[in-house]
Parts: C-alpha cells; structure tokens; sequence
C-alpha cells in the first residue's frame, strides 16, 4: 500500500486561503496556522477535500495567549500512513476567548469542544450543548490547564496522622 | 380429651398441618438457598461457602441471622402501609400452594377437587405483592420492576394454565391426588413426562417466568433495575422476599414432579422385581408407602430445582418485549396446540383400542 | 385531566452496571428511552494537569491509571511519543517484548469487557470465566512486571526488564501451563477459552435476540462521531491504527482486521472483541517465536539521565484495545512536559449513546453500554 498523500490537498487549500500558513513538523504532522476569522472555512474545506475523521480538539495556553489546535485525519479503508492535520489557531486572548464551533460538521468533537472549553474557558460558539464537562456544573474555580490555575478551595485537614504526634506509652 | 378426639377437631389439624407444610417449605428454603449458592459455585469455577460448617452448609443460617439483625430501615417517603406489608402479602400464595401437593398417599392437606385452579387463583396473588411492593418504594426502578412483573406475571398464568390443561385431560380430574394415581399404573412409561412432554417444556419456561427465575427475572433485573421491586428493601423484609422466592421454587418444583414426574409414584425399591421384594420386601405397608413416597417426591422436585437453577446461571436475560413475544406469540400457541393433540390422542387410543389395529400403538402413550 | 408523562430515570452514578461512575439520565415511555444524556466526571482525577508537573518518566505510571484495564498499551502510546519527539531508537529486543505484553493486554482487556457485557446481560457466569482467564494473565504478567493490573513496565526507549526465564515456555505447553508460560496461555485460550466464548455466549440465542439489532451504528456515523477501534470496525469500517497507520514494529506482523457489517449492532462489537482476541493472540505467537530465536539482553538504550526533549510537539494514535488512544505532546525543552492530551477513545464513543439509546428499550441501554466497552477512568482520565 501507498503512504496517502495529502499534499495536493493542502496545496489546494493554500491556493484557496493564501494567508494559511502550512508547515510538516519533524514528527510526522502538518501543522495549518490560519486566521480565527478563516478557521470554520478552512475546517470546512478540510472536511470537503475528505478530512472525514474528528481526532480530537483542545488548546495550549503558551501564558501569554491561548493557541486551539484541531486533529484530523483521512480515515480511507485500505489506505496507509494516512497523515495528520494539526489546524492551529493562535492568539486568543486567555480570557474569554471566543472561536466558532466545528461541532456541526464533526459530531464527535462535541465533547471535546466541552472539555477544551471546561479546561480552557475557550468559548465555541454555535455549540449545541456548551457547558463544563468534567468538572461540576457549578464550578467557580477558574478552568483548571490554565497555567496560572490555582486551587482556591479550602485545604482539608491531612488525614494522615504524624509520628511525633503519637504518644507512646 | 385425647388425642384424637383433638385430631377430629378442624382448628388442630389445621394448626398442625400447616405448620408442617410451613417447617417443610422452611426446611427446604434452606437447603435450596444452600444449593443454588453452591450450584452456582461448581459451575463458576469457584467453591462457594466453605467456611460456615462442613461444605458452607451453616453459611445461609449465618446470613438470615445477619439479615435479622440489621436495622430495619423504612425510606422516608414510601408509602408506608403498603411498603410495610408487602413482604407478608408475597409469602402467603407461595405458601398456600403447598396445601394441594401430595407429598405421599396419604400426605396431602388439603386434597381439593379442583387442585389445579386453586394453585392457579392462588398464584395470581403472587404479582399483587410485587405491585404493592413495587409501588410502595416509591422508587423509579421499584416501579418499573412491579410494572414488568405485573405484565409478566399476568401474561405468563395464562400460558402456565393451558400447559397443565393438557395433565388434566390425561387424568381426567382436577385433583391432584388423582392425578397422581393416573400416572402410577405403568411405571416411569406412565408418567405425564413422555405424552405431555410439549406441556411439560412449556411448563418449565413459563414457570421460570412465573418465578422470575432468570432468564425472565426481569422484575428485579440486578443490572438494569438494580434489584427491581425490592431495591428499597433491607434487612429481613428483604429476607422474607428471598424466602418468598425460593418457597414459590420449591412450590412449583413440586407441582411440576406432581403434574409430569409422577408425584410421590416411583420406581421404589420396593417395586422393582427381584431386588425390592428381597431387600426391601419388609419395607411395605401404609407408613413405608409413605416414606418411600416422600422421598420419591422430594427427589423429583430436587431434580426439577436443579435444573432450574442450572438454567438460571447459564443463561443471559431476556428483554421484556422478547418475553411477552415468547409468551403470547409462542408458548400460547404451543400449549394450546399441545391441547389439542392430547384431545386428538386420546381419542385416537379410544377408538382403536378396541380393534387389533397395530395402529393404535401410536396412541399408546394418551391412553 | 389524567395525562402520560415521561418517566425520568437517574441511572447511576451508582448503578450495579454503569462500569464505575458513569451516570446517565434517561427519559422513559414505559420501557422505551426517549432520550439520554450522559453525565460524566465522577473519576476525574487531573491526569493532564498533574503530568504538566511531572517529568516524563513519572507520567507512565498516571498514563495506567486513565485506562486502567489496558495499562500496558497507555505506557506504550506515551512511550510512543516521548521517543517520536526525541527521535530514539528502541531496541528490537525491547519492541518485541512491547508488542507482546500489549496484545496480551488487549486479550486480557477484551476478556474483561465481554465478560462485563455479559454480566450486564444477565449472565454471570460468563464474566467470571473472563475472571478466571484474567486472572491467568495478570499471573504471567505479574511474573513479568511485578505487578498485577498497574505495571509501569515500560520505560522510555525500551521496558524495565527482560523477560523472566522460562515464562515464554515452549508451543506444545497445554492447559496445565496455562498460568505459568505465554505459550501454555495462547494454546489454552486458543484452544479452550474461544470455543467456550463461542458456545457460551456467542451462539446463544437468548444472547443473540438481545444483542442483534440492538443499537446499529452507520459506518459514516461511526466516523462523524471519531469512533475507533472495535466499535468503528463493527460498522464495517475495515481500519486499524496497528495496520493503517502503523506504529511500533506491528508491520512486521501478520494479522487480519475482523469487521462486522455494515450497520455494526451490539451483537457485532460483540464478535468483533472476539475475533480481535484470536487475532491478539496470533500476533503474541508470532512475538513469542522471534524472542525465543532471538535472545538477547539489550532491552533499554542508555539516555541522559534527566530526559529534556527537544522544543516540538507530537501527535501519536494509538490502537489502545478500546479504540484510538491520542497523546498529544508539547514540550518547551524542559524536562517536564508543557501539555499533555489524553485523547480517550471511551470519551469519545460516549458521546454515542444519546445517538444509540434512544429507541430503544431501558435493558438495551444496559447492552449497548456494555457494547461500547467504557472504562470511566479513562473517559474522566
């Protein structure tokens, strides 16, 4: 079997959205740097030019901005080395931060739009259901991978019980 | 006054024969219980209750006495009247049926004419303890438990009636006791098992069904309603339910060796030629018939409740509308086909058993 | 005026078969589910926050412990990545020894979801022959790794140890071995564990009537939804990660991908587990025979002492034994890793059940939970 080539579509896509920026990384993956404003189209030509599968989505907080990366893959029977998308907005604001949701074309990053959002208080808009995840629903801590995240909840008392505590005798 | 002038009175041989249909379903409740743990172990690969007594055979005493000991807790918003009865509504039918069963020739309580419409109208009651049960909790799960068991229950009479149609038509009565006596003229040939073998499997699924055995425990499906009607219950009412299940086991086990396994009839020692009249010769008489019976009886339904329990722990459960599709779309036809067959058997034998047709051989087995 | 309302129903998170704390809430019309919603979380134990302050080594042993019924094959994705992002070499003593432990893993993981799936089903008997065949590799793996469920066996660039003496045994090693050498296991489950699967459960009707038709799955909704591994090859979709996109050694190998049909139901996530059992222990056997032919004790390379990959990040996928194992991996050239994405497949097939269940009746739901195999420690990672 052949390794699958994605080049022409990303070609395709450069052609279509010259302000994308498209890089291989020395691990394997092309990373696709667009625009927040250009993000949902280039997602959507993704999906067009047969990016049919929804690896995952989640952020990284660089302390200074907030950068949301997208998987995706070709997921093609009988093809081999199918190669990774990394579709990377960077820049957003660590607060508030606002980016359109791909839920609608990838069904399955549902939840993972949640839990980035949940992490990483990233806002999607037109998510269906866009509320925390894993943490409760009431949560008021702040969204934990932040990298300036503190626990401001009360300290339980260690429940361990200290040896110069214990009275011999 | 003596003792038998007490034993004429009605009140004293009620007292005393219903307390030992109550020690008897006690008894075997135990060694049930004790049997379906071990039953379950052999086949798990695992050795079961070795600890209490010889075998784990103390094991179940020292859970009803943990049962009895806990607190008796009453969710706060049950319905409390209902919640609090429901384990004593269920254990009366399953008790009562053991009023019928003849146990050995002259062992029988309550020897009615209609034996077999007093076990059905009695078991009837058996699915208004699980609704009261299950309404009372006031718990979803409970409720859907009661719901299910209601259908179930109710569906499933109609299919266990028209299968044991079939035993009465053979026999010609109603009475338990005749029945027996039926089967007791040609040995193991004779019993129900063999013409009525359609009756008899039909008979054991839907009393599975009945007994919410699984495959059809679906009323207290442990891993879908968590324990079904009786979720909210703990402590001995929770104790009570599991005896009200074993009893109606051991019940329609019995009634199962009466109706299709010949009862207390049996290849005894005694009957076998050569061998009985040598060995156990002096075995005869009223009170040996007895005994022998008895034991004949208690062997079949151990049988019967061994191979129920074999079923329960081999097979997946089945879905409540593939139960009721079983039921009404294939038990109740098969049963009344059953019927019919007995009908054209019979008849069959009535007719050519006069003539020297070799023909009538077929209908050997319905005469 | 007397009106029919839906019945909501709170299924967990204590719930005898919600394998853990998953709690799902259900809408009832009678037995038949309207609606579903999972509620997930309960076992969320900051897996990705606390690797942020570990070094890399230290995160295999939190990687066992998101899936913690397949440990090996989550040492073996992080593992995976650490090595892509600082490009080392791994011995082939090493990847054979890996390959081996996670399809032995994979076996001993499906052997627990079927059997729990079976549970769920009413039949108990079932899951405790899973037990009982668990329990013999758990003993090999213990004579392995010196652990039992948890093994942090694998080390970056190679495994801890080499293989205990005599635990390979030799291919006419029969029942009696089965607990004492990989090869008295692979012909007893060969030979006695598959043929019992198959009599048991597989070939029973009452099995089949609950199983089959009960929640089908499109093969284009499977990959909407980002399903993977058995519940994605169940649909028919003929794609694993060990052949497709191949990692470690696993081209060297020879093996088939089981499918289901086109709209794979329960029934067929159900064969596909145990068709991709057969398939794991072929690949076992083909692994045993080159360690035997080829031993040797160089197992581990020799890195710095403190591991500082260079600036980089790395996606891996990972055919874990429930499906696609993600590890996404940022490093700023510290010696802790800047991010960590656990991306689980059991997170991800959840998001199916409000697509699966509803149409269905309650005790379905039972099975198709049971179907799609949740672990809740890697779906709450």
């Amino acid at each position: 079997m052949e390794p699958l080539d994605i080049r022409p579509d990303l070609e395709a896509l450069k052609a279509a959205y010259p302000a994308v920026e498209i890089a291989e990384a020395a691990t394997g993956h092309f990373d696709i740097r667009v625009s927040l404003d250009q993000y949902l189209d280039v997602v959507r030509f993704l999906k067009d030019r047969g990016f049919n599968y929804p690896a995952c989505i989640t952020a990284i907080d660089w302390k200074d901005r907030l950068e949301l990366v997208l998987q995706l893959y070709k997921l093609v029977v009988g093809s081999r080395q199918s190669p990774l998308v990394m579709v990377r907005v960077d820049g957003l604001p660590r607060e508030g931060a606002e980016v359109p949701s791909v839920t609608p074309l990838y069904p399955g990053l549902n939840w993972h739009e949640r839990e980035t959002y949940d992490m990483y208080g990233i806002r999607f808009q037109g998510h269906p259901d866009l509320r925390r995840i894993l943490l409760p629903d009431n949560w008021q801590g702040g969204h934990p991978l932040l990298k300036d995240f503190v626990d401001k909840r009360p300290r339980r008392p260690r429940l361990v019980r200290h040896r110069d505590t214990i009275v011999s005798g | 006054m003596s003792l038998a002038d007490l034993w004429a009175q009605h009140w004293f041989r009620a007292f005393v024969t219903g307390s030992l249909v109550l020690v008897f379903a006690l008894g075997n409740f135990y060694i049930t219980l004790w049997l379906e743990r071990k039953e379950s172990a052999w086949i798990q690969n695992r050795l079961g209750p070795m600890r209490a007594g010889p075998q784990g055979l103390l094991q179940v005493l020292a859970d009803l006495f943990k049962l009895l000991q806990k607190e008796d807790i009453v969710p706060r918003n049950v319905d409390r009247i209902l919640f609090l009865i429901a384990p004593f509504v269920a254990h009366i039918p399953a008790l009562l049926i053991f009023l019928v069963v003849p146990f050995g020739p002259n062992l029988v309580v309550a020897d009615y004419d209609i034996g077999i419409i007093m076990i059905a109208a009695v078991t009837s009651y058996a699915v208004i303890a699980t609704f009261i049960a299950g309404w009372g909790s006031n718990n979803k799960y409970s409720l859907l438990g009661a719901m299910r068991g209601a259908a179930q229950m109710i569906s499933y009479e109609v299919t266990l009636v028209m299968s044991v149609i079939g035993v009465a038509m053979m026999a010609g009565s109603l009475k338990l006791s005749d029945i027996v006596l039926a089967q007791a003229e040609r040995g193991v040939l004779g019993w129900y098992l063999f013409p009525q073998f359609i009756g008899f499997i039909v008979y054991l699924i839907a009393s599975l069904a009945e007994l919410n055995r699984a495959p059809f425990d679906l009323m207290e499906a442990e891993s879908e309603l968590v324990a079904g009607y009786h979720t909210e219950y703990s402590g001995f009412r929770f104790a009570i339910f599991l005896l009200v299940e074993y009893v109606h086991m051991i019940a329609w086990s019995a009634i199962a060796a009466t109706l299709f396994l010949g009862g207390w009839v049996g290849p005894t020692p005694a009957d076998i030629p050569v061998i009985g009249p040598r060995l156990f010769g002096w075995m005869t008489g009223p009170v040996w018939d007895n005994i022998w019976g008895f034991c004949w009886f208690l062997f079949k339904t151990y049988l019967l409740i061994f191979i129920v329990i074999w079923i329960r722990w081999t097979f997946p459960r089945v879905r409540i509308d593939q139960l009721m599709d079983l039921g009404w779309k294939f038990l109740l036809p098969v049963s009344l086909f059953n019927i019919f067959l007995t009908g054209v058997m019979k008849y069959g034998w009535n007719v050519l058993a006069e003539s020297g047709s070799p023909l009538r051989w077929l209908f050997w087995l319905w005469r | 005026m007397e009106q029919t309302r839906e019945l909501l129903i709170n299924m967990g998170p204590q719930h005898p078969s919600t394998h853990g704390v998953l709690r799902v809430l259900l809408k009832l019309d009678g037995e038949t589910i309207t609606w579903a919603e999972p509620d997930i979380g309960y076992l969320h134990r900051c897996f990705e926050k606390l690797s942020e302050s570990k070094t890399y080594p230290q995160v295999i042993p939190y990687t066992d412990r998101t899936d913690y019924l397949s440990a090996i094959t989550n040492e073996h994705a992080f593992c995976l990545a650490v090595e892509k992002l600082m490009g080392i070499e791994v011995p082939e003593r090493a990847e054979y020894i890996r390959v081996m432990m996670a399809e032995l893993q994979r076996i001993c993981s499906h052997l627990l979801g079927l059997g729990a799936m079976a549970l769920d089903l009413g039949a108990v008997t079932g899951f405790l022959y899973a037990w009982r065949d668990r329990e013999k590799i758990y003993s090999l793996f213990e004579r392995i790794t010196g652990g039992r469920m948890l093994y942090n066996y694998l080390r970056i660039g190679g495994v801890r140890n080499d293989l205990p003496e005599g635990i390979i045994g030799t291919p006419r090693d029969g029942r009696d071995k089965a607990d004492k050498t990989i090869w008295g296991f692979i012909n007893y489950f060969e030979s006695y564990v598959l043929p019992e699967w198959d009599d048991l459960l597989t070939n029973n009707r009452i099995f089949q009537w609950r199983t089959q038709g009960v929640a089908p799955l499109p093969s284009e909704v499977a990959i909407a939804y980002g399903a993977s591994g058995p519940v994605l090859r169940a649909s028919g979709v003929k794609w694993d990660l060990r052949k497709n996109v191949p990692y470690s050694i696993y081209d060297r190998f020879e093996f088939d991908i089981p499918v289901g049909k086109e709209n794979g139901d329960c029934f067929d996530r159900w064969v596909v587990r145990v068709e991709e059992m057969r398939q794991s222990a072929r690949i076992v056997k083909q692994a045993l025979q080159w360690l035997a032919e080829n031993p040797g004790d160089y197992i581990a390379p020799k890195l710095p002492r403190v591991l500082k990959p260079p600036k980089g990040e790395v996606y891996i996928r990972y055919e874990g034994s429930r499906g696609e194992v993600g590890v996404h991996l940022v490093s700023d050239g510290s010696a802790n890793p800047y991010k960590v994405k656990w991306r689980s497949p059991c997170f991800t097939h959840l998001q199916l059940l409000p697509v699966l269940a509803p149409g269905h009746k309650l005790a379905d739901m039972i099975a198709i939970i049971g179907s799609i195999d949740i672990v809740l420690g890697e779906v709450d990672r």
